[in-house]
């Protein structure tokens, strides 16, 4: 009996109430000042982030060794399919080129600058998936140590992925676009219309889709396919990167603004390498 | 006093690594065996576990620290993660009384409901108020799918876990401690 009442006796209820006062000042201060963990973030980086690598190291190699075990006809299929694809890129790359020849000449001529200029990027692995299905967010295995900073960018092939929110030494948390909170200020490629991005969940379980929103398309030349990028006057993303494709739009109910659905050119599903943008959108403030 | 701070730490060893095995799991491992694009929620089954067979005070140490690891790594709400599973924690330690022998039962449907409130609460708190009506469709798509895919990995956790609750207690002449919130 003795050791019974040697025991703790602070009472559960007193814990409860400390650790819910801890945590409502804790969310206080994340929404007051940005803090997202300071001390704790340094600690993750250095007793997760080494695990989650040899991880997915070994996840990765069972996943290639997979793939290794492709019979030969299909191989031969495959290459079949990449030779056709390569013929056709070429045919299109050379015109391209004599179209682009000619675009800096007249850019010469009329000595203007490219507006998108080639950002300059850093590869980078995706380490451990979001920590719950609710929200789209993944970590990657670069951090400030890599120049990686909070808001910089980071794309897939040629299409936005989403934005770094939290940079670590070596690792950094990257929030998705198809992510439930995460909005962009977009333009629709043709016509430089102006419309907001924002992923959803639920389109995104239905239909593997995102929301287009509050786009004014008065002259209604905005059709289902037309390529959305993200749009000059956004305060975080920078300009010019695909986002994806037009799906399906119908006019608002205040009849001035359409919405509805796009298509985004990433597959989420099976990100395994992002590009960073070693760049931050400059506003001026 | 030996005795106590040997419980501690001893406590505080087995939470520390079976959230730190379940953490690297469950953002790792899991979300290559995803089905249907959901993974199971690994920390909420520690959690529960932990809870219920040493009490409210243990859930709620075990929920805290597992919440504040997906707060650093999920970025937004800072704290609403540590919030919701220190409750749930504290929860499951006041189920603690419904506890007899190696019954695993209870504890699995423990494991589930737990991911099931947790669900309920992740949309109310951060989809609902912000507008995203249809519970139902959340419901069906991602609360229920979550917690029956946790309750069937809680099936393979539930014996290291009880190992480990056992490790814990075996200082004491009573099994586990039975005081409530």
């Amino acid at each position: 009996m003795n050791r019974r009442n040697s025991r703790i006796n602070i009472p559960g209820s007193f814990i409860l109430i400390v650790l819910t006062i801890f945590c409502i000042v804790l969310l206080f201060i994340n929404y007051a000042t940005g803090f997202t963990g300071g001390p704790l973030v340094t600690a993750a980086n250095y007793l997760f982030v080494p695990m989650q690598r040899g991880v997915d190291y070994i996840g990765s190699s069972i996943s290639a060794s997979n793939e290794e075990a492709k019979t030969r006809s299909e191989l031969i299929e495959e290459n079949e399919q990449l030779k056709a694809t390569v013929d056709e890129l070429t045919n299109r790359l050379t015109s391209i080129q004599l179209a682009q020849t000619e675009l800096d000449e007249l850019l010469t001529l009329y000595e203007l600058d490219s507006t998108y200029k080639e950002y300059k990027t850093t590869g980078a692995h995706v380490i451990a998936k979001g920590t719950s299905n609710w929200f789209s967010t993944f970590t990657i295995d670069k951090g400030k140590a890599d120049g990686i900073k909070k808001n910089m960018n980071v794309i897939a092939g040629s299409g936005l992925v989403g934005i770094i929110t939290m940079a670590g030494q070596h690792y950094s948390t990257v929030r998705a676009v198809i992510d439930d909170t995460n909005n962009v200020s977009a333009m629709i490629l043709d016509t430089d219309d102006n419309c907001i991005v924002s992923g959803s969940l639920k389109l995104m379980t239905e239909s593997g889709m995102i929301e287009l929103a509050a786009l004014e398309d008065s002259e209604n030349k905005v059709a289902t396919g037309d390529a959305v990028v993200t749009s000059n006057i956004s305060d975080k993303y920078l300009p010019g990167i695909l986002i994806g494709y037009v799906n399906e739009l119908e006019t608002d109910s205040s009849g001035l603004t359409k919405s509805g659905t796009m298509t985004p050119v990433v597959d989420f599903k099976h990100l395994k390498d992002v590009l960073v943008i070693l760049e931050t959108k400059k506003t001026g403030d | 006093m030996n005795a106590l701070s040997k419980l501690i730490v001893k406590a505080f060893i087995s939470i520390i690594i079976s959230l730190y095995v379940g953490f690297i799991l469950q953002t790792g491992v899991f979300p290559r065996l995803a089905l249907a694009g959901i993974t199971p929620n690994i920390l909420i089954v520690i959690t529960s576990m932990f809870g219920f067979r040493l009490g409210a005070r243990y859930g709620m140490a075990t929920g805290f620290i597992a919440g504040l690891m997906l707060d650093i790594y999920s970025g937004a709400y800072f704290g609403m993660y540590a919030l919701i599973y220190t409750y749930i924690g504290g929860l499951n330690g006041m189920m603690a009384r419904l506890y007899f022998g190696d019954d695993i039962k209870l504890p699995l449907f423990l494991a589930g409901g737990s991911d099931f409130l947790y669900g309920m609460i992740v949309y109310v708190s951060m989809f609902l108020m912000r507008g995203e009506s249809e519970p139902g469709f959340y419901i069906r798509n991602v609360i229920m799918p979550e917690a029956v895919y946790t309750t069937v990995v809680a099936v393979f956790l539930y014996y290291p876990l009880t190992r480990l609750c056992r490790w814990v207690d075996n200082n004491d002449e009573r099994p586990r401690s039975r005081e409530l919130v």
